[in-house]
């Protein structure tokens, strides 16, 4: 399995799925940085590079970022909601314990971009 | 761009989504060199399984990046790296908090084998001080949990010359 691939720099087009990029996810309590999989209304699935402990059903203030569409990084408060190790890391699904009107456009501007992306 | 996504990839000890998003990361981060610097050529990515790993180069032309600029060393052992200290606070900040500063962290978080290299016009390594630096080079390397051949050449990335 092998390929080489080409990335132009030129300009945007990130309604097309082939563009699709990716918003991170930082666990600042923990330290540990991941990037977010999915976006639902209520909440995400986080995924990591690294081990650590999540426990569920705990309240964790997660800061987000998605720089490629102008988003800077913002915080929300979020529930762990399950967890599941995986290969080199871990997956969470993490559910919004609120979503304050300073926060929501961002957060509803990563969801639609992933509904795009994803479609 | 095409996608990580629709790559297949042989086993491997990490899941191959988290392996996508340290690529993407990457490549993000030359696109955006690109982009800043008006740079029109392609970003290069090869990827190629063989001898039982998984290996990955990246090569851009967006005139490298002053390391020290970094929050981290480019060399520094990933568990050594403390995500919330200052460097790190002081990067966000510096960046308008736009930017975590993650990219070659969660790369060298991913794959085990990383290097970074500046490289000149002909794509020869050159340190960053030396005013000649094109692009960076990025080689990455992670194991494949059982053996399998197979290439595929479309774009070739240039073999990396040995410094002078």
């Amino acid at each position: 399995m092998s390929g080489d691939f080409i990335a132009r720099g030129g300009p945007e087009r990130r309604a097309a799925s082939r563009d699709r990029s990716f918003a991170r996810v930082l666990v600042s309590v923990e330290g540990v940085v991941g990037f977010i999989a999915d976006v639902s209304e209520r909440g995400f699935r986080g995924i990591f590079p690294e081990r650590f402990e999540l426990a569920s059903g705990r309240l964790l203030s997660v800061e987000i970022s998605f720089e490629e569409i102008g988003i800077d990084i913002f915080t929300l408060d979020a529930c762990v909601r399950w967890v599941l190790p995986v290969e080199g890391g871990v997956e969470a699904g993490f559910e919004l314990a609120s979503l304050p009107v300073t926060e929501r456009s961002a957060f509803n501007r990563i969801r639609e971009y992933y509904a795009v992306a994803q479609a | 761009m095409e996608s990580f996504a629709e790559i297949g990839y042989p086993p491997l000890p990490v899941k191959g989504e988290l392996v996508s998003y340290a690529l993407l990361e990457l490549v993000s981060n030359s696109l955006r060199a690109h982009r800043e610097r008006g740079v029109g050529e392609p970003v290069r990515v090869g990827i190629e399984a063989r001898d039982n790993e998984l290996s990955v180069t990246i090569l851009d032309a967006g005139r490298g990046f002053d390391p020290s600029r970094l929050p981290y060393k480019l060399d520094e052992p990933v568990d050594r790296i403390d995500l919330m200290g200052a460097a790190f606070a002081a990067y966000r900040e510096r960046y308008g908090g736009s930017r975590f500063g993650m990219g070659i962290y969660v790369a060298k978080t991913v794959f085990p084998r990383f290097r970074l290299s500046f490289v000149d016009r002909e794509n020869k390594p050159c340190p960053w001080f030396s005013g000649a630096v094109r692009g960076t080079r990025i080689d990455l390397g992670l194991p494949i949990l059982s053996p399998g051949v197979a290439r595929r050449e479309l774009n070739p990335v240039p073999e990396l010359e040995a410094a002078p």
